[in-house]
C-alpha cells in the first residue's frame, strides 16, 4: 500500500470513528435534555468530542481542531460543574454536533480543508458557545473534583505505556506519530523504546508493530485526555496511562504485563520516577502473585471482540458462499443421479451440510442490530416535535433485532417518512389531546422483532388515528374509488398508499414534501417486504413493515416454461392449480367463483419450444391484486441466492435478478409486482384497443 | 574473494512500513553471509516505527552473529526521531570494525 493509501484507510477510519462518536454524542445530548443526571454522560460527550479533536489534530485537520476546542471548552466548564445543563445549552450544542457531522462528511468526500460557507456558519456557533464560556470571565479550569486530581495537579507527572496493535503499523498507526502527538498536551520527560519485544529475526514480520514505548509525561491534561489520544487505536493495542495515583495493583499489573522483561520495565520505571517508590513496585509485583498475568490476558482477550470488516469484502464471501452452494447441490445431483458409492454419496450430504453452515455464519456476518438506525430519530421526533409544538416521547423496542446491513440502508427513507407522517398528521396538537382527555404527552413507538423469517418494524403512534371516512371521501373526489362503493376498513386503510393520494387538508413542510406513502410502499415493495396499516380512531395508528431477513437469499419457487427455468419468490405464490381446459384459450379462469387474470410465461417472454400437454397455473399475489403465471412444469421450492442483473438488462421488466441452479443453467427471477403491473397495463392496452 | 564494499549498502529513501520487509530480508541476507553491516542513511527522508525496528532487529542480529554494525550518514531527521524515542544511544557503532563513517568515496 501506498502512503498515500494507507493515509486514506486511516482517514476512513477517523471518519467512520468520528461519526459512531458524534451520533453516541447526540444521542447523549438528547438524554441530558431529557432530564439525565448523570455524571458518566457529561463526562462521555466531553470525551466524544475530545477524542475527535486529538484524532483531528494527528491528520492535521485543523478546522475540526479549532471548531471542537471551543465545544470542548464549553463541555470542559460543564463537566467542572460550572456552567448548568439546561435546555439552552443542549440548544446550542446540538448544532455544533451536526456541523462536525458537516465536516466529518466533508472529510469523507475529499475536502481536508473547510470551506467558507462551512467557516461562516461555524463561527456563528462558535460566538453562540461563547455565552458559556464568557460567563464568569476568565474563570481557571475547573476546580479539580477529585484527589487524584489534585494529586495530579501537584506532581503533574503521568506515565504512559504504550503497545500498539501488532496490526498498527499496516492500518497506517504509527507510535512514534502518537508519541509527537503527546508532546502537544505537555513535555515528554523520557521515552523509554522497549526493543526487546521484537521478536527473533526468522519470526519477525517488518510490518507488523512491536515496540514497547514507556513515556514518562509532565502535563496539565487529565489521565481520562491522555487516554482519549489513543482512543483510535485502542483495539488490540495495550494502553496504559498511570499516575502517582493509580493503584498500586495497576502499576504492578503494567510490570507483569512485560512478562520476561518485567524487571526491565521495574527498572525504567523505576528511573522515570513518575510512579511509586522502586520498593513499592517490587512489593505489590510480589505481592500481585502470578495471578495478575491470567487477568491481563482475559482483558486482551475482551477487547477484541469485535472487528471492522469492509462491506465489499463480505458480500464477495457471500457471493462465493452462494456459488459454493450451487456447485454444491450440482454435485450432489450428480452424485445421486449416478451409480455412486454409497460412501461418496454420505461426504457429499456432510458437505452440503457443512456449506449451509458456512451460508448462515456469512449471511449473520452482514446482520447489525437496527438500534443505530432508531436511535437517528430521537433527534428527528424532537426536531419536528419542536417545530411543530407537540411534546412527543419516543419509545424504541427491540434495538437489538438483527437486520441484513442492506436492508437498513434501504429502510431509513420509508422509516423516516412514517415517522414525520405519524409526528405531523397522527399525533394531535396538545390541546386536542388535553380536549380528548389523553395525556399531553403523545407517544410514537419504533419496534422491531423477528417473525418466522421475516423482521417486523412496526412505527406506532398514540394519536387520533385514521378518519376512514375522510380517506374514502378523498379516494372518491381523486377517482381512486367509485362512488358509493362500500370498502372494508383495512381496504380504506389501503388507499393511502395509493399513488396520489395524501389526506393532508394542509400541507406542511414535513411530510407534505411530495413524496407520499405509496413511495414508502414501493420502496418497502422493492425490498420484497409488505406493509399493513392498522388504526384506532382516537386510538392511534400502527403501520407495520413486514421485511425478509436478507436480500441475499430468497426462497423460491422453481418453474418450467419450454426448456427454461423461472423462480417466483416463495413469499408472492398462493397456490398451484391445474389449468382447465376451458381456459386454453382465454386469458382468464374460474378460480373457485373468482375471475383470475392469466399471462403464459412463455408468451411474455417468448420462450420457444413445446408446449406442455398440461399446464399448470402458479396463482400470485401483489398487493391483493392476485394474477396466474401459466408454466410447463412446477419445480417445487428453492432457496436461491438472487445475483443481480448486469446494467446491460437493468431495463429488463418483470425480472429481479437471476440464478444459477445446480445443473449450471441461469433462472430468471421474477419480480412478481412489476409483472402484475406489466400484465395489467398490458390488458388495458388491449382492452383500449378494442373500446 | 572480492575485497570487502567500502562504501557499505545504502538504505532506501523510504526506510519505513514501504520497504521494511524488503530492507529486513536484504540486511539479514548480508548478515547471513558472514559480512558486518555498515548501512548508509543518506537517502533515508522518511523513518516510521517500522523502519526503527528493522534497525533495531539488524543490530541485535548483528551483536548474536558477532558481526559488526554501524549506521553512516545519519540525517538529521532521523537522528531526532532516534532521540525521541531514547534510542540515540542504542543504534551505535560495534565491531568488529565495519567501517568508519563517511568512508564511502
Amino acid at each position: 500500500m501506498s502512503f498515500e493509501a494507507e493515509m486514506q484507510s486511516a482517514l476512513a477510519t477517523f471518519v467512520v470513528e468520528a461519526t459512531e462518536l458524534l451520533s453516541d454524542m447526540e444521542a447523549n445530548l438528547l438524554d441530558l435534555e431529557d432530564g439525565a443526571v448523570d455524571e458518566e454522560i457529561v463526562n462521555a460527550v466531553f470525551r466524544a468530542a475530545h477524542t475527535i479533536k486529538g484524532s483531528a489534530g494527528l491528520f492535521g485537520l485543523d478546522h475540526i481542531v479549532t471548531f471542537t476546542h471551543t465545544v470542548e471548552s464549553v463541555l470542559d466548564r460543564v463537566r467542572g460543574h460550572e456552567i448548568a445543563v439546561s435546555p439552552r445549552l443542549i440548544g446550542a450544542l446540538l448544532p455544533c454536533k451536526d456541523h462536525l457531522a458537516l465536516l466529518v462528511d466533508g472529510i469523507a468526500a475529499g475536502s481536508l480543508v473547510s470551506n467558507a460557507a462551512l467557516d461562516t456558519s461555524g463561527l456563528a456557533l462558535q460566538a453562540d458557545l461563547e455565552v458559556f464560556l464568557g460567563e464568569d470571565g476568565a474563570a481557571p479550569p475547573a476546580a479539580p473534583s477529585t484527589d487524584t486530581a489534585t494529586e495530579m495537579a501537584a506532581t503533574g507527572l503521568m506515565h504512559v505505556s504504550l503497545r500498539f496493535g501488532t496490526d498498527s503499523l499496516r492500518s497506517g498507526m504509527d507510535p512514534i506519530s502518537f508519541l509527537r502527538y503527546l508532546t502537544t498536551l505537555g513535555e515528554l520527560r523520557s521515552v523509554t523504546t522497549l526493543a526487546e519485544l521484537i521478536p527473533t529475526a526468522e519470526q519477525m514480520d517488518a510490518e507488523s508493530c512491536y515496540l514497547g514505548f514507556e513515556v514518562s509525561l509532565r502535563t496539565e491534561a487529565s489521565p481520562a485526555e491522555v487516554e482519549a489520544v489513543f482512543d483510535f487505536v485502542r483495539e488490540d493495542s495495550d494502553i496504559r496511562v498511570l499516575t502517582v495515583a493509580s493503584a498500586a495493583s495497576d502499576w504492578a499489573d503494567l510490570i507483569d504485563s512485560y512478562g520476561p522483561h518485567a524487571d526491565r520495565v521495574r527498572d525504567i520505571l523505576a528511573a522515570a520516577g513518575d510512579g511509586p517508590q522502586a520498593a513499592v513496585l517490587t512489593a505489590k509485583t510480589i505481592e500481585a502473585g502470578p495471578g495478575t498475568g491470567v487477568k491481563f490476558v482475559d482483558r486482551r482477550a475482551a477487547e477484541v471482540g469485535t472487528i471492522r470488516v469492509d462491506a465489499t469484502r463480505l458480500d464477495l464471501l457471500i457471493d462465493t458462499v452462494g456459488e459454493l452452494l450451487i456447485a454444491g447441490a450440482g454435485a450432489a445431483l450428480g452424485a445421486g443421479s449416478l451409480n455412486t458409492h454409497e460412501d461418496l454419496r454420505n461426504s457429499i450430504g456432510e458437505v452440503m451440510r457443512l456449506i449451509e453452515g458456512v451460508r448462515d455464519s456469512a449471511l449473520r456476518l452482514r446482520m447489525v442490530p437496527i438500534g443505530a438506525t432508531f436511535a437517528r430519530f430521537q433527534r428527528v421526533v424532537r426536531d419536528v416535535g419542536k417545530d411543530l409544538g407537540k411534546d412527543v416521547a419516543l419509545v424504541l423496542a427491540g434495538g437489538e433485532t438483527e437486520v441484513d446491513k442492506g436492508l437498513i440502508e434501504h429502510i431509513g427513507d420509508p422509516l423516516m417518512h412514517l415517522v414525520r407522517n405519524a409526528l405531523d398528521h397522527g399525533i394531535e396538537s396538545t390541546e386536542d389531546r388535553i380536549a380528548a382527555g389523553k395525556p399531553a404527552r403523545g407517544t410514537l413507538w419504533l419496534k422491531a422483532y423477528h417473525d418466522s423469517g421475516s423482521i417486523v418494524v412496526v412505527v406506532e403512534d398514540d394519536g387520533g388515528g385514521i378518519n376512514a371516512e375522510r380517506v374514502l371521501a378523498k379516494a372518491v373526489e381523486s377517482g381512486l374509488v367509485e362512488p358509493g362503493a362500500t370498502l372494508s376498513e383495512k381496504a380504506v386503510y389501503g388507499l393511502i398508499f395509493e399513488p396520489g393520494f395524501s389526506t393532508a387538508t394542509e400541507i406542511s413542510n414535513l411530510s407534505g414534501r411530495g413524496v407520499g406513502m405509496d413511495v414508502v410502499k414501493r420502496n418497502v415493495t422493492a425490498l420484497h417486504g409488505t406493509i399493513d396499516i392498522d388504526s384506532r380512531p382516537g386510538l392511534g395508528t400502527a403501520v407495520q413493515i413486514r421485511l425478509p431477513l436478507t436480500l441475499a437469499i430468497i426462497e423460491g419457487f422453481m418453474v418450467g416454461v419450454g426448456g427454461a427455468t423461472f423462480v417466483i419468490p416463495l413469499d408472492r405464490v398462493v397456490e398451484c392449480v391445474e389449468l382447465p381446459s376451458t381456459s386454453k384459450y382465454r386469458d382468464f379462469m374460474d378460480l373457485r367463483g373468482e375471475v383470475l387474470p392469466l399471462a403464459r410465461l412463455w408468451s411474455v417472454f417468448s420462450v420457444p419450444g413445446e408446449r406442455s400437454r398440461r399446464e399448470s397455473v402458479v396463482v400470485v399475489e401483489h398487493a391483493g391484486a392476485k394474477t396466474g403465471l401459466v408454466v410447463d412444469s412446477l419445480g417445487g421450492e428453492f432457496q436461491t441466492v438472487i445475483k443481480p442483473l448486469g446494467r446491460m438488462f437493468a431495463q429488463a421488466e418483470g425480472v429481479s435478478g437471476s440464478t444459477i441452479l445446480g445443473n449450471g443453467a441461469v433462472a430468471l427471477i421474477i419480480d412478481v409486482a412489476a409483472f402484475i403491473a406489466h400484465v395489467t397495463a398490458r390488458a388495458e392496452q388491449r382492452s383500449a384497443q378494442n373500446a | 574473494m572480492t575485497a570487502p564494499d567500502t562504501s557499505g549498502l545504502r538504505l532506501p529513501a523510504e526506510l519505513s512500513i514501504q520497504n521494511a520487509a524488503e530492507v529486513r530480508a536484504e540486511l539479514l541476507a548480508v548478515l547471513a553471509s558472514g559480512d558486518p553491516l555498515t548501512l548508509d542513511l543518506s537517502e533515508v527522508s522518511e523513518f516510521d516505527t517500522a523502519g526503527l525496528q528493522v534497525l533495531l532487529l539488524a543490530r541485535r542480529e548483528a551483536v548474536g552473529l558477532n558481526l559488526g554494525f554501524a549506521l553512516t550518514d545519519v540525517p538529521s531527521t532521523v537522528l531526532d526521531t532516534l532521540a525521541f524515542v531514547g534510542l540515540d544511544g542504542t543504534l551505535e557503532p560495534i565491531g568488529p570494525s565495519a567501517h568508519s563513517a563517511g568512508s564511502r568515496s
